[in-house]
């Protein structure tokens, strides 16, 4: 079953001569529970494809659905309320609320939503993340690794249809690196979530099920599911 | 040091983060001038009084020289005048004993040589013409040119009529030609005609004459003394008197006296620990309230730009040239808001000065506020003195950023919480509250500031809501009118038989009162000063001192006097004959207390009232008790007839109401009848009376026609005038108050808008996150909302605590201190202004994030973390 499919997809910035095409018609599809990693050099277009996805940006046209919704048509305000339910990101500086504990962070897009935590299941993802110890800690107490853990789980706590990773090791070390992206594999298999990673690093993006390659805002293989 | 030419760079550096910071400088430059308004404003109001208040006692003293040797001859004066101590001299001489037109008979004018150099030191102004040269050429004052019905033109000749001297009581016309008129001071009821340097020589026969009679007033010399400044004045003179070769111990034979001006011993404003205190304590909420926006200001704009400087230390900036970026903008800032605050503050306490000069004991006198510079200068001072100190903490922060710490370094960093408990921080008013809590500082100050207006506002309100109307009209008033000789309201009414008919108030006068539609009820007053009491059989009280000849006085400043005495030898006495609706007034305190009793046991002529002063707070001055109930005592009549009495009661003296409004030590009250059994109805003082409700208006036009078309030596005193009296003060006080709450209520709003416009431009990136995270926009203003109303909150909570706290001591101890005020606890004008400050709460931060609702998450978070 797709669970996120674009079609024509485009994004074009400034105009004439100055024209970037950053997305240039980009079909792709995802399956449920797939991790997918997008790949390509700085400047390729990954970054304005993952907020295409992620409905943080508008596409200049071209369609993009998520659990066959036109995300595309959304008002700004459904946008949103759209991504804290169906979306998790998880980005490369981590992002944190600094005022807010680790527990509070990771349940903070459930709040937002005005629904119930599932509590057994936040624990569940705090545990497989190695983070009890740190519940109530604040995140100017945490290592750099830690905080992305953290990201992660916040990520997944509102059990989304995607989670989308941007870089989500640029600003780690190597070994702790492959620690993270280990949990993130091991969490999206065990809760059977939908992935789809950007990296400019191939070690990492072999750990994926499957890689896009993207170059001049084009999809050059990986652009379909097997299926 | 080494001296390195560096401060191109550092200037440089500083101007151009200077104009980064657009925002904080248009907050900062308001919030200096602001600060620098409030100061100029009471400067101005400060010294503007202080100098009006000398400039009207210096008009009343008859100049603005610092002291005078009186009474002294020609010889001495060249004996004196050369003394290195005096800047300047004049001698001036009295020329006549009385200038006898009838036309001078209310307002009496007085004949002077002054030479032309010291004209300004007297307040001679010519306002047309020229001064006298010639022996018949005066220079005249324009009322006085008036009273002899005659235009205010110079050219013309005027005919005075001179007694020389006491010897000879004969008038001798005299004309002159007018060269000049001056102008007349409105402060004073005296004219003046002064004539030149001719006449001296011209009448010096007649001078020498006169000046060697004892009591004459001619030939009076009085030597002007100015020094090079006002200080020790009395020493000065003093010194002078005796290098020159005469004595200062009264009784020798080259005595002279002199004195100060009491214009340079009075200044009372300055010296009364009161109005220093109000000064003082003007001058500390200023300049808290300046700190707390300046500081802020500063303190936020260097957090925010705590990395450019890490930055900047990075590659090679010392501390100390940190400190001066910081401290140049500063400057900068300063020196744009201070000159705006200086021209706007002195023109608001220009406008407040003459309110304030109103509110005192002098009227009529034009008020005007020179450009003193010591206003400007001390306006400046503490103005930048504010500045100086706001910015010392915030230029020491972004001096001591370590490079590394810089990019981690936010507020409050001494309590560093590693934990957090609890689980439902993402709730949206725990999160509003932890971020308040986040910068502490920050929070803490914008609240006091905030705060400071509302306890302010709430203070002015206690105050002024504590004004007694009641307590002040007390005071003043005992009737809705008083009648009497205008002369009565200038303290006049001597009560003596010679000249009665002049001072005395009119039957006619009460008639024409009484017979006025509205006349509800009233009564009679009679005073006479005609009646002694008898010094043998007079038994003093403990309070009564001796001196070594067994006669009694009193103490007036460190001067014994004696009491007074009549001819026949027996204490000079007021004598009061009350109708009843005058003695229904009486507030007895000792001996018998029940009124109708009293009027009964006074109609028998056996019984006296006697009245004792009171202080500011209506409670009697126990000291001045120099008799008892019970005691008896004689009085003599002019005729030698003397009739015995008992004091019935003491009363409190109520001396607007009851008195010739002249202090007495003996006076006392019995019924009109009585009174007039031993003394003529020609002593008729006053007269009190009711209207019906509702009719003030039309007696008080009934009763200004009256007196200014049918007798126009009568006057009269309405309870409204007191009123008025009464509502300016308050009016004055809510007035100065009112501005002073309203800048620093300003200072306060914008520190919050501040406070909360750098929340927000700081927040940018971490509001896009948690857009990105699923916050919406309306999620986000309503969190922002409720941080305004966590700050309205405390705020509301701080000023209350504070506000009920200052209330009852502070403003109560005022309160208490004043006669006129009754403390009232009062919360009302907070109640007011919550609600004002819980929507500014909601709306500074919804409008202040309106801008950025339109941005885009992306923009954001590419922007911020590249």
């Amino acid at each position: 079953m797709i669970v996120l499919k674009t079609r024509k997809l485009k994004k074009y910035y400034g105009s004439g001569d100055t024209l970037v095409r950053a997305l240039d018609g980009v079909d792709l599809s995802v399956e449920r529970g797939e991790f997918v990693a997008v790949v390509g050099t700085s400047g390729s277009g990954k970054s304005t494809l993952l907020h295409m996805l992620g409905g943080l940006d508008r596409p200049t046209s071209g369609t993009v659905w998520v659990d066959q919704k036109d995300i595309s048509k959304l008002k700004d305000e459904e946008l949103t309320i759209f991504r804290r339910r169906k979306i998790g990101f998880v980005f490369q500086s981590y992002n944190l609320v600094p005022v807010l504990n680790v527990y509070e962070n990771i349940v903070l897009p459930v709040e937002l939503d005005g629904n119930r935590v599932d509590k057994s299941y936040v624990e569940d993802i705090i545990e497989i993340l190695g983070l009890k110890a740190k519940k109530f800690s604040l995140p100017s107490q945490l290592s750099g690794g830690q905080q992305q853990r953290v990201a992660i789980a916040r990520a997944l706590a509102a059990k989304p249809a995607i989670l989308l990773a941007d870089e989500p090791t640029g600003n780690l070390d190597s070994v702790t690196s492959q620690d993270v992206l280990s949990l993130l594999k091991v969490t999206s298999s065990r809760f059977g979530q939908t992935v789809v990673m950007i990296t400019h690093n191939e070690e990492i993006a072999q750990m994926a099920d499957r890689i896009i390659r993207i170059e001049d805002g084009k999809i050059r293989n990986g652009g379909e599911a097997y299926a | 040091m080494r001296k390195v030419k560096n401060q191109k760079v550092i200037r440089n550096l500083s101007d151009k983060s200077f104009r980064a910071s657009h925002t904080r400088n248009t907050i900062a430059v308001l919030a200096i001038a602001l600060t620098s308004m409030l100061f100029t404003t009471l400067f101005t109001i400060g010294l503007g009084s202080v100098e009006n208040f000398q400039q009207q006692t210096m008009r009343q003293s008859g100049g603005d020289s610092h002291g005078v040797i009186k009474d002294i001859t020609m010889e001495e004066y060249e004996a004196l005048k050369d003394h290195p101590l005096i800047k300047e001299s004049a001698a001036c001489e009295v020329l006549a004993d009385n200038v006898a037109n009838p036309e001078f008979l209310k307002r009496h004018v007085e004949l002077w040589y002054v030479p032309e150099y010291h004209y300004p030191h007297r307040y001679l102004e010519i306002e047309e013409g020229r001064a006298p040269e010639k022996a018949d050429e005066v220079l005249v004052d324009e009322v006085t040119i008036e009273l002899l019905g005659l235009p205010k033109e110079t050219g013309q000749e005027i005919t005075l009529s001179l007694q020389v001297g006491m010897a000879d009581p004969a008038a001798e016309d005299r004309t002159f030609t007018v060269t000049g008129i001056l102008k007349a001071d409105p402060a004073m009821n005296t004219g003046f005609v002064v004539t030149s340097e001719d006449y001296l020589t011209k009448y010096a026969e007649e001078i020498k004459a006169a000046e060697r009679e004892e009591y004459a007033m001619t030939g009076r010399i009085d030597m002007d003394v100015n020094f090079s400044n006002s200080f020790n004045i009395q020493k000065k003179l003093e010194q002078v008197i005796t290098e020159s070769g005469y004595s200062v111990t009264e009784g020798d034979k080259n005595y002279l006296s002199s004195n100060v001006n009491w214009a340079y011993v009075s200044d009372g404003a300055q010296s009364d620990p009161m109005t220093m205190g109000a000064v003082a304590g003007g001058l500390f909420i200023i300049l808290l309230t300046g700190y707390l926006i300046i500081y802020n200001v500063f303190q936020i704009s260097v957090v925010k730009d705590i990395r450019y400087y890490g930055l900047l230390k990075t590659i090679g900036t010392t501390g100390r040239q940190i400190r001066k970026i910081v401290r140049r903008q500063a400057w900068k800032l300063a020196v744009a808001g201070i000159p705006l605050g200086l021209v706007t503050g002195f023109f608001v306490g220009k406008g407040i000065v003459p309110l304030v000069v109103e509110r005192s004991a002098y009227q009529g006198s034009d008020v005007q506020v020179s450009l003193n510079p010591w206003i400007f200068a001390g306006a400046i001072l503490f103005s930048l003195a504010t500045v100086w100190i706001s910015t010392r903490k915030p230029a020491r922060i972004a001096g001591r950023v370590s490079p590394i710490e810089a990019v981690r370094y936010t507020e409050d960093q001494n309590e560093k919480k590693k934990e957090k408990k609890g689980t439902d921080g993402g709730k949206l008013w725990r999160m509003a509250l932890s971020n308040l809590a986040r910068s502490k500082g920050r929070t803490v100050i914008v609240i006091l500031s905030l705060s400071l207006s509302v306890i302010l506002l709430n203070s002015i309100f206690t105050v002024t809501s504590s004004f007694s109307m009641d307590q002040f009209l007390k005071k003043f008033v005992v009737s809705d009118f008083l009648i009497a000789n205008a002369e009565y309201f200038n303290s006049e009414y001597y009560g003596v038989k010679e000249g009665i008919e002049e001072i005395s108030l009119s039957e006619s006068f009460i008639r024409a009162c009484e017979e006025e539609d509205g006349f509800e009820r009233g009564g009679r007053l009679y005073m006479s000063n005609e009646v002694g009491l008898e010094a043998e059989t007079y038994q003093p009280t403990e309070n009564v001192m001796t001196d070594e000849n067994g006669e009694f006085y009193n103490m007036f400043g460190s001067e014994k006097v004696p009491y007074q005495r009549n001819e026949d030898g027996n204490y000079r006495t007021t004598f009061y004959g009350l109708e009843d609706y005058p003695l229904e007034k009486a507030e007895p305190f000792e001996g018998e207390t029940d009124l109708s009793v009293i009027k009964e046991k006074l109609a028998t002529g056996k019984y006296l009232l006697g009245a004792v002063a009171t202080d500011d707070n209506d409670q009697v001055i126990e000291d001045e008790i120099y008799y008892h109930a019970g005691d008896h005592v004689t009085l003599v009549m002019k005729d030698g007839e003397k009739r015995k009495f008992e004091i019935l009661s003491l009363i409190k003296e109520n001396y607007y109401g009851l008195t010739n409004r002249m202090g007495s030590q003996f006076a006392f009250y019995t019924t009109a009848d009585v009174f007039l059994s031993m003394e003529s109805p020609d002593y008729l003082m006053s007269y009190e009376f009711d209207v019906e409700d509702g009719r003030e208006a039309q007696f008080e036009e009934f009763l200004e026609n009256y007196t200014t078309t049918q007798e126009p030596l009568m006057h009269y005193e309405s309870k409204q005038k007191w009123l008025d009296e009464f509502n300016g003060l308050t009016g004055l006080f809510t007035l100065v108050g009112g501005v002073l709450t309203m800048v620093v209520g300003v200072i306060g709003i914008l520190n919050f808008v501040n406070a909360t416009l750098t929340g927000i431009v700081t927040r940018k990136r971490e509001f896009a996150i948690m857009e990105a995270i699923g916050m919406t926009k309306r999620q986000l203003t309503r969190m922002l909302m409720l941080e305004g109303l966590y700050y309205a909150g405390f705020t509301i909570l701080c000023s209350l605590a504070g506000g009920c706290l200052l209330s009852v001591t502070l403003v109560r101890i005022l309160a208490d201190g004043m006669w006129f005020m009754e403390y009232q606890f009062i919360l009302w004008p907070m109640l007011i202004v919550f609600p004002i400050l819980l929507l500014l709460g909601v709306l500074v931060p919804y409008l202040a994030y309106l801008p950025q609702r339109r941005e885009s998450v992306v923009s954001v978070i590419s922007r911020e973390s590249a």
